[in-house]
């Protein structure tokens, strides 16, 4: 089917149709550019889903300390579910799949912690947080060695309370090199 | 044509002139914010966009009472089409669904989605390369929306996005360059041997992407790419900015040399490209916006080695857009079917370059 994209004048090679409620039908004809960064099908690009499906949620016995469910109480989002859209549903997420989450960003960008600007006039520097939450985390690990677990449970809230996630034990900064893992696409046309 | 209580259009800033502009076409930054206490936007609620988008629109008309506002659900698809052309929304912020807005300056150099991947996403463009002003610009936006509304923010992962790609900084900070000669094989060289490759090899070991402009990863159509920093986390946005130009002035170099080198050994073949591309922009009567695209390149590269004169590169950017479907729909009033805009296209491209054309 030879006809230009409903976007963009290139040629369209998605073609969908849509049903509505009261069962409507409405075509779509779209490129590959448009359908991308019209998320259709799928939200997640390609490098992204790749980075994704590599991830098996990691049973950690610190995740359930504290009776967390994988699943998040605020927005119910599960870490399939978020691998399969790679999207995420709430802040709450970030610290819900902690270690995931940090293996993630890991492989994503090189690193997990932040450094820069902060909201009202603030800054995190480099450095700052690793070395406090690094200390927890052995007094963590430490506990869970001894079955220490009331204490682990404590020691788990003070790393919440340092940075949202509790991150995982192995060294921080210490992932790959970015693989590419970008979203430029979903930032329309032009200069995502 | 325009109803009178069409709001504002946002200026066409890519006309005006920016350093480095032979090479760089324009500077784009852009920053994802998320507000506290609501879910993103995949998981909204009953009801919640609504009340977010209002709380923000108020927000932002605290901000800067000079903005447009507009929400995109009452907003004219053609309208939408032409803010998506001059880069104030972005295409799925057009087609989506969901209550969700957009605010702007009249320049057109900043504007402000709301409820788009994030709940906010900041940005900022200005012509040629000039990251050091759009830098304080887009932060200065921020500290004043960031002053008003609790960013979901935590000092571990700095600020939280929907998409992990943008966690930390949620900054993008990206250039779109015109490389004709970086581009260029000559007959009979083997593929991968033009200086594009090189580019794209050496950007990637900075953790730069260098893409088309519409996302195409190989050769680019016009041969109009954008390189754009990939890291947003581990690292304050200085350095992805640093980072960034870094590596340009290498980049721009490489392409001013090629260009140079290519009018001395083959100054025919340039010519010749450049005068048939002159040739057919002043006198097609049907033009496809892939070919417009292509040719207004080869004009370009023309204008950028002086061997055109008359026209300016502004001329060449306001029509790069103004040939878009969005805004020969709204010139003419109507929806075209594409072999129409096709004609409109033709037409507006000779007009705009004969000088007959009032705009
Ligand atoms: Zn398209
Ligand atoms: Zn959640």
């Amino acid at each position: 089917m030879l006809r230009p994209c409903d976007r963009c004048d290139n040629q369209a090679t998605v073609h969908l149709t849509e049903i509505d409620k009261g069962g409507g039908k409405t075509e779509r004809h779209l490129c590959e550019n448009c359908a991308r960064s019209l998320h259709v099908p799928q939200a997640a690009s390609k490098e992204l889903q790749k980075l994704l499906k590599t991830f098996e949620p990691v049973h950690a016995l610190t995740s359930t300390l504290t009776g967390l469910s994988r699943s998040c109480p605020e927005c119910g989002m599960t870490f399939s579910e978020f691998r399969q859209h790679g999207r995420f549903g709430c802040a709450k997420d970030y610290e819900v799949f902690g270690q995931e989450v940090s293996r993630l960003l890991r492989r994503i960008h090189g690193a997990d912690t932040y450094t820069g600007k902060a909201p009202r006039g603030g800054e995190v520097r480099e450095g700052e947080l690793i070395d406090e939450l690094t200390h927890v985390r052995e007094a963590l690990d430490a506990a869970i060695h001894d079955e220490n677990y009331e204490e682990a449970a404590r020691l788990r809230d003070e790393i919440r309370r340092i940075g949202a996630g509790a991150g995982s034990h192995e060294s921080p900064g210490g992932g790959q090199a970015p693989d590419g893992a970008g979203d430029g696409a979903s930032d329309g046309d032009g200069e995502s | 044509m325009s109803d009178e209580r069409d709001p504002p259009l946002p200026g066409l800033w890519l006309a005006e002139e920016g350093p480095e502009q032979d090479v760089v076409v324009s500077s784009r930054m852009r920053l994802a914010r998320n507000v506290d206490g609501y879910h993103f936007r995949s998981r909204f609620r009953d009801g919640e966009g609504e009340r977010l988008e209002q709380y923000l629109h108020g927000v932002l008309t605290e901000v800067d009472p000079s903005f447009t506002y507009l929400s995109l659900a009452d907003t004219p698809q053609t309208l939408c089409e032409v803010l998506f052309e001059r880069h104030i929304v972005s295409q799925e912020h057009v087609t989506a669904q969901h209550p969700r807005g957009v605010a702007y300056t009249n320049d057109g150099t900043t504007s402000v989605m709301v409820n788009e991947e994030d709940h906010l996403r900041i940005q900022v463009f200005g012509p040629g390369l000039d990251l050091e002003t759009l830098v304080a610009n887009v932060d200065d936006l921020d500290d004043r929306i960031g002053e008003r509304v609790d960013y979901s923010f935590t000092p571990r992962h700095g600020y939280l996005t929907s998409c992990p790609t943008n966690t930390g900084t949620g900054l993008r900070v990206s250039v779109m360059l015109h490389l004709p000669a970086l581009s260029y094989r000559p007959d009979n060289s083997r593929p991968g041997t033009q200086g594009i490759v090189k580019v794209h090899n050496a950007a990637q070991k900075l953790g730069l992407a260098v893409r088309g402009m519409h996302g195409e990863s190989s050769r680019a159509e016009g041969d109009f790419y954008q390189i754009s920093n990939q890291v947003t986390l581990g690292r304050p946005s200085s350095q992805a900015i640093g980072d960034l130009l870094d590596a340009l002035p290498q980049v721009l170099l490489y392409e001013r040399e090629i260009r140079a080198a290519l009018l001395k050994d083959d100054r025919t073949r340039i010519e010749d490209t450049v005068w048939r591309a002159w040739a057919v922009l002043t006198n097609a009567r049907q033009i496809t916006s892939a070919e417009a695209l292509s040719l207004l390149s080869s004009l370009r590269l023309g204008v950028c080695v002086e061997m055109i004169d008359g026209v300016g590169l502004g001329t060449i950017h306001r029509l790069m857009i103004a040939m878009r479907p969005g805004h020969l729909q709204r010139r003419a009033g109507s929806e075209l079917k594409p072999e129409d805009r096709d004609i409109v296209r033709a037409t507006l491209i000779r007009d705009t370059l004969l000088g007959t054309d009032g705009n």
